[in-house]
Parts: structure tokens; C-alpha cells; sequence
């Protein structure tokens, strides 16, 4: 098992629990009811956007053009493999193989920078036309066709509350997975000898992609609701 | 150390599973196939191909991306967080959170019955810019224009 560390054995089993499985199990559930609450926190802002879209189907639809899916599609594959790559490196924490954990941690946040970059510049493209919510919202009408603006101020709103939302998540998870890579470099005992510190961030990370499952469809691929009924109307 | 060459073990020392790595692979592409169908399904007008009538169709399409988003939310749920091999007290809290979505959107009911946005004031249109009565039978949530007195619609603050 593990070495002396300054003269005290290192033990994965902590004295509070019977066992790994019953240790591992404290872990698991502490994590999930953590990750609940983030369930509640973005349903809330779920709830809204479905609210509004209900209401604002023909307008929102003439704002959602406004963004690019194909930007999108890239952050959706990024984070997918930013998730495969953090499930492996739990595996390979299973394994205690250092150098294949550090790899996959380094990939993950390769992909959530890129995300970043990705975003910033979709961020910077609407903030330059304007289409930030408050004070300065100054669309340009004709790329509206004539969509009430108050509504696609709203759309703009919940795009940025959401996505933004989303975004500190994705700085939250580089600054969690960089520390816990710094502990894999280091060849802290904490992570080497137990996998549940890596198994706990990877469950958050997955979240975060879980989160943009279903941001994508929502702001990025709606369909048109006016669609063959003579186009326009609304 | 020695790295297991073995596909799946059971570690007794540990108390958990190792997967084998095509467990990963096959969730992954499972993933990636589903993120191109969510693309492919949004450019085309499912209610058109089928010959339904439009409004359905925009329904459905609603509907599939919606359907995919939440096959994909299982997939990653179950293999990626490990939730199929996880204890039955961890099974319970993982599911708690998405029980509490549809609780949550019992509360949309109450919102999207109500006649005006849920501004104080706005009956007597003193906050004309943020209040915004609905002009009721308006599909697009239309608003009564500044300085207008919204007569017809307006219900009686008793009511309410």
C-alpha cells in the first residue's frame, strides 16, 4: 500500500467508514446532491426560456438566426470530446497510470479553452452588433424581419444569462481539472492512491456538457415555426 | 503499480470497477452520432417529409430535438458518470435531480395562464417599458402600446 509519508502511513480508508465501498458510496452521493442543486439552479432558467419561447415562437425565431450553429456544433463536438477524454482519465486513475491521466486532463483542457475562444468570439460578434440586452441594445431592424425587439431583447437576454451561466461552469471545471492535475503532477497521494477525487470532478464535468445537451438544440437549431403556412407571417 | 492489461477487473483493494475502454469508445461514438442527427434532424421539416400539417410538424421537430438531447442526457448519466454501476442510494439522488425538472415546470402552468407578465404595476401602466400586459388571443404575446389604456383585457385587480 502506500509509502510512509513524513512518518505517518497514508490510508486510503478513512477511520469514519467500514469500507472503500461505503466510502466511495459517501463520495458519490455528496457529489450527486451537489450536482441536484445545479439541476435546480439552471432548471429555473430552463423554465423561463421555455416560457418565452412558447409565447414568442415567431419572434425568437427571427433572433435565433442571429447565431451560428456551425460555431455551436463545434463547442457541442468539443465538449463531447473534452467528456470522453475526462471518463478515460478516470479510468486511467483506476489504474494509478499517472502519465495517462495527465494526458487526458491536458486534453480536457485543451478542449474547455477552446470552447472559450469559441464563445468569446460569438460573444464579441453579437456585442458588436449590439444585440447585448440593457441600455445599449440597438439591434439593426432589417435583420429582424420585423420581429417585435422587445422580444428579441428577451432572446438575448436568456441566451446570455444562460450561455454565460454555462460559460463560468466551463471556467469553474479549468480551474478544479487544472488543480487537479497539478495534484497528479505533483503525485499527491490524495488523487494517486484514491480515484474518487478524479471520479468527482469528471461527474461535474459531465454536467457541464449535459448543460450544453441541451443549450445547443435550444438556441442553436430551432425549427421555424411558420414554416409553408405562405413564410413571414407572424 | 503494473498497469492491468485486462479488460475489466474487479479491484477487491479498491471497492470498484474498471471498465474496459471500448466501454468509453462505443459511449463516445454513441454520442457523437446522436450530436449529428440533433444537426441533420433541424434542417429538415420532419412535419413536411411526413405530410402532416405544419403546425404539428413544427411540434415534432421540437419534439426530436428535445427526444435526442434527453437519449444523450441518459447515455452520459449511465456511462459516463458510472450512475448504471453505482449504489442504489447513489442511484436515488442521481435521479432526484431530474425528478425535480417537471416539478419545476408546474410553476410554467401558472406563469403561462396569466394575462400580463409578472410586473407590479402594469394595470395602471405607470411602468409602461418593463410591464407589458398581453393582449389576450395573441398568439405572439403581443403588448398594449405606451400610453394606451388597456380597457378591454384589463383585469380587475380584485380578481387577482
Amino acid at each position: 500500500m502506500a509509502h510512509a509519508a513524513h512518518g505517518d502511513e497514508f490510508n486510503v480508508l478513512k477511520f469514519q467508514y467500514e469500507d472503500m465501498d461505503q466510502q466511495n458510496d459517501s463520495y458519490i452521493v455528496g457529489m450527486w446532491t451537489f450536482l441536484v442543486t445545479e439541476i435546480m439552479f439552471f432548471g429555473m432558467l430552463f423554465l423561463t426560456y421555455s416560457l418565452y419561447r412558447t409565447n414568442y415562437q415567431n419572434d425568437w425565431f427571427k433572433a435565433h438566426e442571429q447565431l451560428d450553429w456551425k460555431l455551436g456544433g463545434l463547442n457541442t463536438a468539443n465538449l463531447l470530446l473534452s467528456s470522453f477524454l475526462m471518463a478515460t482519465a478516470v479510468r486511467q486513475a483506476q489504474l494509478k497510470d499517472r502519465i495517462g491521466v495527465l494526458v487526458r486532463l491536458g486534453g480536457v483542457l485543451a478542449c474547455a479553452f477552446g470552447f472559450l475562444v469559441i464563445k468569446y468570439i460569438e460573444y464579441s460578434g453579437k456585442y458588436e452588433h449590439h444585440l447585448f440586452p440593457g441600455p445599449g441594445f440597438a439591434p439593426e431592424v432589417s435583420h429582424f424581419h420585423g420581429a417585435n425587439l422587445d422580444h428579441v431583447q428577451l432572446f438575448f437576454g436568456l441566451y446570455f444569462a444562460m450561455t454565460g451561466l454555462h460559460g463560468v461552469h466551463v471556467l469553474v471545471g479549468i480551474l478544479v481539472i487544472g488543480a487537479l492535475a497539478l495534484m497528479w503532477l505533483k503525485g499527491k497521494k490524495i488523487v494517486t492512491e484514491d480515484y474518487i477525487p478524479t471520479e468527482l470532478v469528471g461527474l461535474y464535468w459531465h454536467f457541464v456538457d449535459i448543460v450544453w445537451i441541451f443549450l445547443y438544440p435550444l438556441f442553436y437549431l430551432m425549427p421555424n415555426p411558420s414554416v409553408g403556412s405562405g413564410g413571414g407571417s407572424h | 503499480m503494473a498497469k492491468s492489461p485486462l479488460a475489466a477487473v474487479h479491484d477487491d483493494h479498491g471497492g470498484h470497477h474498471i471498465h474496459a475502454n471500448s466501454m468509453y469508445v462505443k459511449t463516445g461514438l454513441a454520442l457523437a452520432v446522436l450530436m449529428v442527427a440533433t444537426i441533420v434532424a433541424a434542417q429538415v421539416d420532419i412535419g413536411h417529409k411526413l405530410g402532416l400539417n405544419t403546425q404539428l410538424g413544427y411540434y415534432l421537430n421540437n419534439f426530436v430535438a428535445l427526444a435526442i438531447a434527453a437519449i444523450k442526457t441518459y447515455i452520459v448519466v449511465m456511462f459516463f458518470m458510472h450512475v448504471k454501476w453505482i449504489s442504489s442510494l447513489g442511484k436515488m439522488f442521481a435521479l432526484l435531480g431530474f425528478f425535480f425538472i417537471p416539478v419545476l415546470f408546474s410553476v410554467w402552468t401558472d406563469f403561462y395562464f396569466r394575462q400580463h407578465e409578472p410586473v407590479a404595476h402594469w394595470y395602471n401602466n405607470d411602468y409602461v417599458e418593463s410591464a407589458t400586459p398581453r393582449i389576450i388571443g395573441s398568439t405572439d404575446g403581443a403588448k398594449i402600446p405606451a400610453g394606451e389604456e388597456n380597457t378591454q383585457n384589463r383585469i380587475p385587480k380584485s380578481v387577482w
